[in-house]
């Protein structure tokens, strides 16, 4: 018999700077269909959609293409929108560069 | 830098272009050029948001590089008949002038391109009559385009603001005098302040359940003019592009089409029978996106379809050793991702689909691309009247983005020199603001995506491939309960201004809501097939009735329907046309 998928345990980075003072770690319980065989965007927006209403994230194109949906999870820099989930996950931003908020970092070609 | 008094940041511009992107940066480079002052605001990144970085294997120039008898006439005339008439030919004469020297100066800003010696390598493409489809190294022309804009906004050192969501134009007596938007990365209200305003925001492709398109596309322009008191029009015709991977999931769509265009693909349904012959007899596996996705949605609708509601193509009907030369010639990464996954091209079909692909409707400007409201202009595929009912295969968005940007640049760069900067009207700037944070502190209700996710099915269902005015009723009705029931309860569960997401949603599911109303009232009205536009219940082209575009424009509480003879300068439809799918 094929083992039940069950429930993921998915970590994310939370940080808003204008108003935390420190960044911290928000914990999901999520179930199959918002993991089980989809991708790790997939599962940042059922994340969204069902527990964390306030989280940002980028994910413009979903077809590895625009590059804009990196983030950092188990320690790997992965496009969210080309690996696919995993049970247990941590995810943040890419480092070495600011936090704007949570998993949004300043990628910025802005000139003012 | 905000001003202690104000809730807002004022900036002043000559020139603001909304929308980073093809058309967009191709205004203001052009602009720029001319020693104008110009800002970009874009909802997204430069090069990371829209749809130009995912543009695919093609763009269009009527160079006659590989087949001399092409030309900008013949060119023309592909596109009016693409278009069954209904085409701006002012307009499309400027286009396709221009494609013989913006596609090649793409080279010169550093896009690379299949040569042979100095001529460009050029594909004929269904709808073309001769070669004229450009290749892009890779088959992923969305790269280059980045690349090329990129090199000439460092070179022009171009004023950018990114993440800035423009929630509705500023008007001075009718006139449009700027737009007022809110940076999502720092969480201020702007107030831009331009003489001119280019908007060059694209289409509105996500109103459809399948799209192949940005996630950006939710027609955020085409509702800044349409309540600003601009004009819309062709909004019934919507194109589908055949090919979008269903398995694997939305993967590089482009990429496939790759695999059709290059080497002659052949689709296949569940019964493993090259069905498209059954419905384009003519033109089979080489036929136009349109009727090749209304095929495929019909097969399905004959319990023909594979899993997940498309076909499969595949080039396994060609010769080992060639696909081993074409796979070193062009080394697509969609192949490589494939590989991974265990799926080899020599052996196995994809499967594919239809997905709502391109907006051919759109603010209606004319050959300069001024639209109704002075001082507004909108370049790319946020405005309409290149494509007319269909626009052809083979490239030309890009094409129409870089004709028009550099019109606009140009024209602009010189008009606003002439202009002064028009007053703000600080009473519509206090109601856009009370709108947003009325919205933030509404935190129950429906949330915008929850509303997107209805119009999507709606749409998907009753006014894509085929449609029927029973059909076309239903998703009316349908809409109006949204309208009447969810868009009431909108809401924004959480109250940072700093990238909220739900806000920005909240904004684009009521423009989406809007334009596929106006998708829905418009194809209820044409009562006839054309193109993209396919009714069961008319299925005949109605030149004498319906040789006429749909003009839409906000009336008092409503959408107001008007129809218009099309800008006809030297084509007109033949007495009996042939028309396939």
């Amino acid at each position: 018999m094929e083992e039940k998928p069950g429930i993921a345990r998915v970590k994310i980075f939370r940080f808003n700077p204008t108003a935390d003072k420190e960044p911290r770690f928000e914990s999901y319980e999520v179930p199959p269909e918002g993991w089980s065989g989809v991708k790790i965007i997939d599962t940042i927006r059922y994340i969204y959609e069902n527990f964390a209403p306030g989280l940002s994230f980028r994910e413009p194109c979903r077809q590895q293409l625009c590059g804009a949906c990196a983030v950092m999870v188990n320690s790997q820099i992965v496009l969210s929108c080309d690996a696919l989930s995993e049970k247990e996950m941590t995810i943040e931003p890419v480092p070495k560069h600011r936090v704007l908020k949570d998993l949004i970092v300043d990628l910025s070609e802005e000139k003012i | 830098m905000s001003s202690e008094n104000r809730a807002w940041q004022e900036i002043k511009t000559q020139i603001l272009v909304i929308g980073s992107e093809a058309g967009g940066a191709k205004a203001a480079i052009e602009a720029q050029d001319e020693g104008a002052d110009v800002l970009v605001v874009t909802k997204g990144l430069v090069g990371k948001s829209g749809n130009t970085v995912m543009a695919g294997a093609g763009i269009q120039a009527a160079l006659g590089h590989m087949d001399p008898r092409d030309n900008p006439d013949v060119f023309f005339e592909d596109v009016i008949k693409g278009g069954a008439y209904l085409n701006n030919q002012k307009l499309v004469e400027a286009l396709v002038k221009l494609s013989v020297t913006e596609v090649p100066k793409m080279e010169t800003w550093g896009a690379k391109f299949l040569k042979d010696g100095d001529k460009f390598v050029q594909y004929q493409l269904p709808g073309s009559s001769y070669p004229r489809t450009l290749n892009p190294i890779g088959h992923r022309g969305g790269l280059h385009w980045r690349r090329a804009f990129k090199t000439q906004f460092k070179r022009l050192n171009t004023k950018v603001m990114e993440d800035v969501f423009i929630t509705r134009l500023l008007l001075s007596d009718g006139q449009v005098s700027g737009a007022f938007g809110i940076s999502l990365r720092y969480g201020q209200f702007l107030v831009f302040r331009a003489k001119i305003t280019i908007l060059a925001t694209g289409g509105c492709t996500q109103i459809y359940r399948k799209t192949d398109g940005s996630i950006d596309a939710t027609g955020d322009g085409l509702i800044l003019a349409y309540d600003a008191g601009a004009e819309l029009m062709d909004m019934e015709f919507h194109q589908f592009f055949p090919m979008a991977c269903y398995t694997p999931p939305f993967e590089m769509h482009q990429q496939t089409g790759a695999l059709r265009y290059y080497l002659h693909a052949k689709f296949y349904n569940a019964l493993g029978e090259e069905f498209l012959g059954r419905y384009l007899p003519l033109s089979k596996d080489w036929g136009l996106r349109d009727p090749t996705s209304r095929a495929i949605y019909l097969e399905n609708k004959h319990g023909r379809g594979s899993p997940h509601g498309g076909a499969y193509i595949a080039v396994n009907h060609l010769p080992h050793n060639l696909l081993e030369e074409w796979v070193k010639k062009h080394p697509l990464s969609l192949l490589s991702r494939l590989e991974k996954i265990g799926f080899d091209i020599r052996k196995d079909a994809l499967e594919v689909g239809p997905a709502s692909h391109y907006t051919m409707g759109g603010v209606r400007i004319n050959e300069n691309c001024e639209t109704k409201l002075p001082h507004l202009y909108a370049v790319g595929e946020v405005a309409s009247g290149m494509d007319g009912a269909e626009r052809i295969d083979g490239g030309p968005a890009i094409t129409w983005c870089l004709s028009m940007g550099y019109i606009a640049g140009k024209r602009t760069s010189k008009t606003s020199g002439e202009l002064d900067w028009l007053p703000v009207d600080r009473e519509q700037v206090r109601e856009e603001q009370e709108k947003v944070n009325s919205l933030l502190k509404k935190n129950n209700g429906v949330r915008g995506f929850e509303i997107k996710d209805k119009i999507k099915d709606i749409m998907w269902e009753d006014c894509a491939l085929v449609r029927d005015g029973k059909g076309l009723k239903n998703a009316l009705n349908l809409l109006q309960d949204i309208r009447n029931n969810d868009l009431p309860r909108i809401c924004v569960p959480d109250s940072s201004r700093i990238f909220n997401k739900g806000l920005v949603e909240a904004y684009e599911a009521t423009n989406m809501l809007d334009l596929s109303e106006m998708t829905v009232r418009a194809a209820i009205m044409r009562e006839e097939t054309r193109k993209s536009h396919f009714r069961t219940d008319f299925p005949k082209r109605d030149n004498k009735k319906w040789l006429k575009n749909i003009i839409i424009r906000k009336g008092k509480g409503k959408m107001l329907f008007t129809t218009t003879s099309p800008v006809m300068t030297r084509l007109t439809p033949p007495e009996e046309e042939e028309v396939e799918g």
